[in-house]
């Protein structure tokens, strides 16, 4: 029967559905052939599935994002970057990336981050002699720490798929972070060093900070809570969503209440395109577990891959691979807990799995044919796929790096994690 | 067959809106109320989960109406072009077919609920009045792909491609 599935999927594929319909069906049809023809249980399997309070993070992590992406944060916090970096080579690039990770602490998206600092430093960079590649390049890797930097919305799913602790995960997402922002700004101050810098300006260092001030609460309260412990990831998400409402309605005074519901509109819509894959996701697990599918697969494999290295370089391939033409959350969705039982197996900690997935999938956004942030900057950039894609190359080689350095040194994760 | 299409769109609108209002201030109101007063308020979260329910499953209308459901392209290049709109069409009529069989089930699962008296914990709301927002949410969606089926010029320009997951709808990509 299995056969009949796959060629069921592929047909539907051929259809053109959407991965919500491929799930759907990959689940009702396992439940109709190998568990007594009950069909309904898809049904129950939602109904649980909404029923996990730790999914309510999702939805407000959303809206606190899409409020604070809406104002003048991104145009705040790239001045404060710009002052800080003035004197040192290259210092706009630098500070290009170090606005980006700040953004991602707020936005939680890759895509959101690239637009609203290459909608800024973009032109700045061509404007003080930066090659149009290379700033196309920064500019949508930089977006990718979007997802990465808590609060992450992969994290989080990746979280409830294998009930590991969100709030470790978020605290995970830190050193990684930190390496990818390193590595990005040490290329760039390997290629731009020739570049001088101008002496720091205190008064324009004051002014930026006076006005970025306001985007520092956000990450600051939702990482510094979940860590001391004060909020579960759940509560921190609240807490973002007042906070992020409190400085766009009152202290920038950059949205009223017609677009705050517009906001809320933008998210359910969201929500409708993730839940119910989520929903889909779970039901074909539940299923799977209850069918000891991973240990088997755990037992079939284990001839193949005895390793850890064997593991990672595997598990990291196919992860690249399916990160090129699935979506981050699907892939996340599917994945994370048919890898978990063999990463635990091999003593791979769930956590650091779930942070390797996160970053290796984040490449996807960048490599062709379905990488977001190419599409993303095509027409944010007015450039070609070919002119976007030859950019990001170098880039793409870097963020490699990265994750190698990542998945080969597991403290850079778990350093703060318990 | 457009003011049908209308008539779906405006009230999943609202529902949405009116869920995630729920959602979102029956959580600040508990998270303020434990920070400030010590104690949550009994039963917010279950108002938020009902809230979270309602938006996520109408919220699927919005997002086919704006044609952001994720969809993986790897095998478009494999539909000779003479067939394009052909399969284009069937596929809005098979997807219809999946949400009226969403539907049917669900059906049978708020009766089933009714039949025992299920309730929820804490609320103790009868389980079946909120699993009718399943059968709501799927027969809307139906409707819907049934008449992108039928009047291709109502299908969703563009049909954006995106990732819900990195909470973003701009990216776009033709279908």
């Amino acid at each position: 029967m299995g056969w009949l599935l796959a060629a069921l999927l592929v047909l539907l594929l051929w259809l053109r559905q959407p991965i919500l319909v491929l799930l759907g069906s990959a689940a009702l049809f396992v439940y109709s052939v190998w568990d007594g023809g009950n069909p309904q249980y898809v049904i129950y399997d939602t109904w649980e599935a909404f029923n996990k309070e730790v999914l309510l993070a999702v939805p407000l992590f959303m809206f606190a994002g899409a409020i604070m992406s809406r104002g003048t944060i991104a145009r705040r916090l790239i001045d404060l970057a710009v002052a800080l970096t003035r004197p040192m080579p290259g210092g706009l690039a630098i500070a290009t990336v170090l606005s980006a990770a700040g953004f991602a602490a707020i936005s939680g998206s890759a895509t959101v981050t690239l637009l609203a600092v290459g909608a800024i430093m973009y032109q700045a960079l061509l404007e003080n002699g930066y090659s149009k590649s290379f700033a196309i390049g920064l500019i949508s890797a930089s977006g990718v720490l979007g997802i990465i930097i808590p609060p992450s919305i992969p994290l989080i799913l990746y979280g409830v798929m294998t009930e590991t602790s969100i709030a470790d995960l978020f605290i995970a997402g830190l050193g990684p972070a930190l390496v990818l922002v390193l590595i990005l700004a040490l290329y760039t101050l390997a290629l731009q060093g020739r570049r001088s810098g101008s002496s720091w300006d205190l008064a324009e260092i004051r002014a930026a900070t006076r006005r970025g001030i306001s985007a520092i609460p956000l990450p600051v309260v939702i990482l510094g809570g979940i860590y001391a412990g004060l909020f579960t990831p759940t509560e921190a998400a609240a807490v973002s969503v007042v906070l992020a409402a409190f400085v766009e309605l009152i202290v920038h005074r950059d949205m009223g209440l017609a677009e705050l519901k517009e906001v809320a509109l933008e998210t359910s819509r969201l929500m409708g395109s993730l839940f119910l894959v989520l929903a889909f996701a779970v039901s074909l697990n539940i299923f799977l577990t209850y069918e000891q599918v991973p240990q088997q697969a755990l037992a079939a494999m284990e001839g193949m891959i005895d390793s850890q290295w064997q593991f990672l370089v595997l598990g990291n391939l196919m992860l690249l691979l399916v990160g090129m033409v699935i979506d981050i959350g699907s892939a996340v969705l599917i994945l994370g807990p048919m890898l978990e039982p063999m990463a635990n197996r091999l003593g791979i900690d769930s956590v650091q799995l779930g942070i390797m997935m996160i970053v290796n999938l984040g490449i996807g956004y960048l490599t062709p044919p379905m990488g977001l942030n190419l599409i993303v900057a095509m027409g944010a950039f007015k450039e070609d796929f070919v002119t976007v894609t030859k950019a990001v190359l170098p880039f793409i080689g870097l963020m490699l790096l990265g994750l190698a350095i990542i998945a080969l040194v597991p403290s850079i994760s778990l350093f703060l994690v318990g | 067959m457009s003011a049908l299409l209308t008539l779906i769109g405006t009230t999943e609108r609202w529902l949405c809106v009116v869920g995630f209002a729920v959602m979102a201030a029956a959580l600040v109101a508990d998270v303020g109320a434990r920070l400030f007063l010590g104690h949550g308020i009994v039963g917010a979260p279950q108002f938020g989960l009902v809230g979270m329910l309602v938006t996520a499953l109408f919220g699927v209308g919005l997002a086919a109406d704006r044609g952001e459901h994720f969809r993986p392209q790897v095998l478009d290049r494999f539909v000779p072009a003479g067939l394009e709109r052909a399969v284009v069409g069937f596929g809005h009529a098979l997807t219809a077919a999946f949400f009226v069989l969403l539907m049917v089930l669900s059906i049978r699962v708020a009766r089933e609920s009714a039949q025992l008296e299920d309730v929820t914990a804490l609320l103790r709301w009868p389980v079946w009045v909120l699993q009718l927002v399943f059968v709501l949410a799927f027969g809307f969606n139906a409707v819907r792909y049934l008449i992108f089926a039928a009047v291709p010029r109502l299908r969703p320009e563009g049909n954006i491609v995106t990732s819900a997951a990195d909470g973003d709808d701009t990216a776009g990509a033709s279908r």
